[in-house]
């Protein structure tokens, strides 16, 4: 597990899943860029406090025990993010790791 | 204050450690401000050592604390609520934004800033400071955990880093102390404080975020090393089924240590005392005078300054979970089972705190956040079962449950009454909670994004710090709330005098008011008596017994089987059945009362809770006395 953030510009091979999706269905290490936050969503300036913004780099790195939040390592820190908030967020996938 | 008396303060600046009084002509304001978990309230700390104080500001809940800075005590330091960007949605964040804006009424702006941002993180930090410094108040940038940062194996350009920001910046280990000296430099720069060279004008997120990237990689930061301690540590609090058996373990072990040993301190206490008392009692010849000082005031503080060691073992854990960073992972956790009742992670500890004590537990919904989940956390938290109703509990059991074995002796008949009323308090606040989430605060749902910061060991320092200011904050409150209530109860129990004499109990203001009550509360199946021991209760619970105590002319401590006996002849079965649910879910509790107007700052709230709760306890009081009156 440890050094997984190096793998920063890894990854591009054989994907076979879309190469864009929504921040929750990234898989458990997978990484992938904010594309961007739904303009439907009116807490995108909360969010961004966190540097949930276009264009960040996240990594999903864990689910927690009862299913909820998710644990995502953006730009390097560890934050919890419940699903209903996630789904309003757009990731470009960078392959997994 | 105006801008020309600053240069006046700082040209010929005299030794300022040896300026023994105000100088109110060049007294200055800075605001300490900085993101949640950067070791901001460690380096206030520092800065001001033990001369701080804590004060609301006007028309919010938001508490904050100013003191002088120890080497100068011509420069007030404002520590600022936590803050993340201008899209806040804490009531916290607002106010420190506003303080910074000069929007803040009664605050007057501050006069510089000291940003303080987290060297372990600064990339990701970059963006808000760009917010702070397009304020355009003269700005210290200190860069903390230095040596985390270093040791880590990354690195910063401090003058290039100056350069791009146009603010001079500082690198600082709060913890340690070392490098605040460059504070000094600051407050003492030629010409006073300046304002940032080149506020960054970026209005837009994505140009913050942009101009972030390009001064990180000017000023060739590189970020440390993961710490591998908390990667390790996380995947042990954080695993599926380790995570959440460490968390009920650590909670029951916490409740239990601080209720064991707060009630043993608070025996204590009491025991101190009455000895006191007895000491002065034969001092004070005047028996009116003496009734009113020693079993009135001196009484009714002792009563509550009891709770004051659970109080601080609460606090002490709170911090250290706090500190240690585990508190952030509680909370995520937990996020999920309280989602379902409409509440967020984060009211999870306030919540069973609230077992304990309904004060502390409100108390401790600061670390709430949003203040829509904060006010449906204070107000659900006073049905938790908390250590006050206890006795009355014990007490009513001990009259009417019989000793009988259930489950094939598995439990017993009393314990299972006493799971029961727990039961229904805790469910009381689940439907309470969803119909508030259904109801007054439906469309603020706001998001749970929670970072969880890097476990640290937890400093002693800081720890000692905030128990102090709550051990300040508590005792205020029993110098004046307190004593004024125990002074109305004492004049209501003892008014009116007979011939220099007091009035026997039964013709005192307070039994009047209860035979007066006494068509309200006979359906539920009270009596006068009962009456004037609820009157009571609700400016403490545990009141209650005392004052029945008192009536039946039976002293509780000494001779409990008397008024065991009594109240057996005094209340039917389905009548001390429907008191005890009255006391599961009535607040009977004045400074839970006091606490919840403090915190919310309104009255609305207190009293809309006060007559919700009471409204329920009666309706349903009123259905188990004639539901088991018909059927027994």
């Amino acid at each position: 597990m440890i050094g997984r953030r190096k793998g920063r510009e890894g990854g591009g091979g054989a994907v076979e899943q879309p190469e864009t999706c929504l921040l929750c269905e990234l898989n458990q290490g997978e990484s992938a860029t904010i594309t961007e936050i739904s303009a439907a969503y009116s807490h995108a300036a909360l969010l961004e406090g966190y540097g949930l913004a276009a264009g960040t780099w996240v990594v999903r790195e864990r689910t927690l025990p009862l299913g909820d939040p998710i644990v995502f390592r953006v730009e390097g820190r560890p934050i919890a993010l419940r699903r209903e908030d996630a789904l309003h967020i757009s990731v470009r996938r960078k392959g997994a790791e | 204050m105006s801008l020309g008396t600053i240069p006046a303060a700082t040209g010929q600046n005299p030794k300022p450690a040896h300026v023994p009084s105000q100088a109110s002509s060049s007294a200055r304001t800075i605001a300490l401000a900085g993101p949640p978990n950067c070791g901001k309230s460690t380096l206030y700390n520092r800065l001001t050592g033990t001369r701080q104080k804590i004060a609301n500001y006007p028309g919010v809940t938001v508490e904050y604390r100013v003191g002088k800075l120890a080497h100068d005590n011509r420069i007030s330091v404002i520590d600022l609520p936590g803050i993340r960007g201008k899209g806040a949605h804490s009531e916290d964040e607002a106010v420190a934004w506003k303080v910074l804006q000069g929007e803040m009424p009664g605050v007057a702006r501050p006069d510089g800033v000291f940003l303080i941002l987290d060297g372990t993180r600064l990339d990701s930090l970059l963006p808000l400071a760009a917010e702070v410094l397009a304020l355009g108040l003269p700005t210290l940038v200190l860069v903390n955990l230095a040596d985390t940062l270093l040791k880590r194996g990354g690195s910063l350009d401090v003058a290039a880093l100056e350069l791009s920001l146009g603010a001079p910046v500082g690198l600082i280990s709060a913890t340690e102390g070392s490098g605040i000296d460059c504070i000094t430099q600051f407050l003492k720069a030629n010409g006073g404080l300046v304002p940032p060279k080149l506020p960054p004008v970026l209005q837009d997120s994505s140009g913050r975020r942009a101009w972030a990237r390009r001064v990180a990689e000017d000023s060739r930061y590189r970020l440390p090393r993961e710490s591998v301690w908390t990667r390790r540590l996380d995947s042990l609090f954080l695993h599926p089924l380790f995570g959440p058996a460490f968390l009920i373990v650590a909670t029951i072990g916490v409740f239990q240590t601080v209720f064991t040993l707060g009630q043993w301190m608070g025996d204590g206490i009491a025991a101190g005392l009455s000895r006191a008392d007895a000491l002065i009692r034969p001092e004070i010849s005047n028996l009116i005078l003496q009734s009113l000082l020693l079993d009135g005031l001196w009484k009714g503080m002792g009563a509550v300054l009891v709770f004051l060691p659970p109080i601080l073992l609460l606090f002490l854990f709170l911090g250290l979970m706090e500190d240690s960073g585990y508190l952030g992972r509680a909370a995520a956790i937990s996020d999920r089972m309280m989602s379902r009742i409409g509440l967020n992670g984060k009211s999870f500890i306030p919540l069973l705190a609230g077992y304990g004590c309904a004060v502390p537990a409100i108390l401790a919904t600061r670390i709430v956040g949003s203040r829509r989940d904060r006010l449906a956390t204070i107000f659900v938290i006073p049905f938790m079962t908390c250590s006050a109703r206890l006795p009355v509990y014990t007490l009513l059991i001990a009259a009417f449950i019989p000793p009988r074995p259930v489950l094939g002796g598995l439990f017993g008949l009393r314990s299972c009454t006493l799971l029961g009323l727990y039961a229904l308090g805790f469910l009381a606040a689940v439907a309470t909670a969803k119909l508030l989430n259904s109801s007054i605060l439906e469309n603020s749902r706001t998001p749970f994004v929670l970072e969880l910061p890097e476990y640290r060991l937890p400093r002693p320092r800081s720890l000692a710090g905030i128990l102090l200011e709550r051990a300040k904050i508590f005792l205020t409150q029993v110098g004046t709330v307190v004593l004024a209530v125990s002074f109305v109860v004492w004049f209501l129990v003892h008014l009116p005098f007979r011939a220099g004499h007091l009035a026997a109990m039964h013709e005192s203001l307070l039994s009047r008011a209860g035979q007066w009550i006494e068509p309200v509360v006979r359906p539920l199946g009270f009596n006068w008596k009962i009456a004037v021991g609820l009157l009571t209760s609700f400016v403490a619970r545990e009141v209650m017994v005392g004052t029945l105590g008192t009536i039946y002319g039976a002293d509780p401590g000494t001779n409990s089987q008397g008024l065991t006996a009594a109240l057996q002849q005094d209340l039917t079965v389905p009548g001390a059945m429907s008191l005890l649910v009255f006391f599961a879910l009535a607040m009977q509790c004045t400074s839970t009362f006091a606490i919840v107007r403090r915190e919310t700052n309104s009255w609305k709230w207190p009293v809309a809770q006060f007559l919700y709760m009471g409204l329920l306890a009666y309706g349903m009081a009123w259905l188990v006395n004639s539901c088991l009156s018909r059927l027994l």
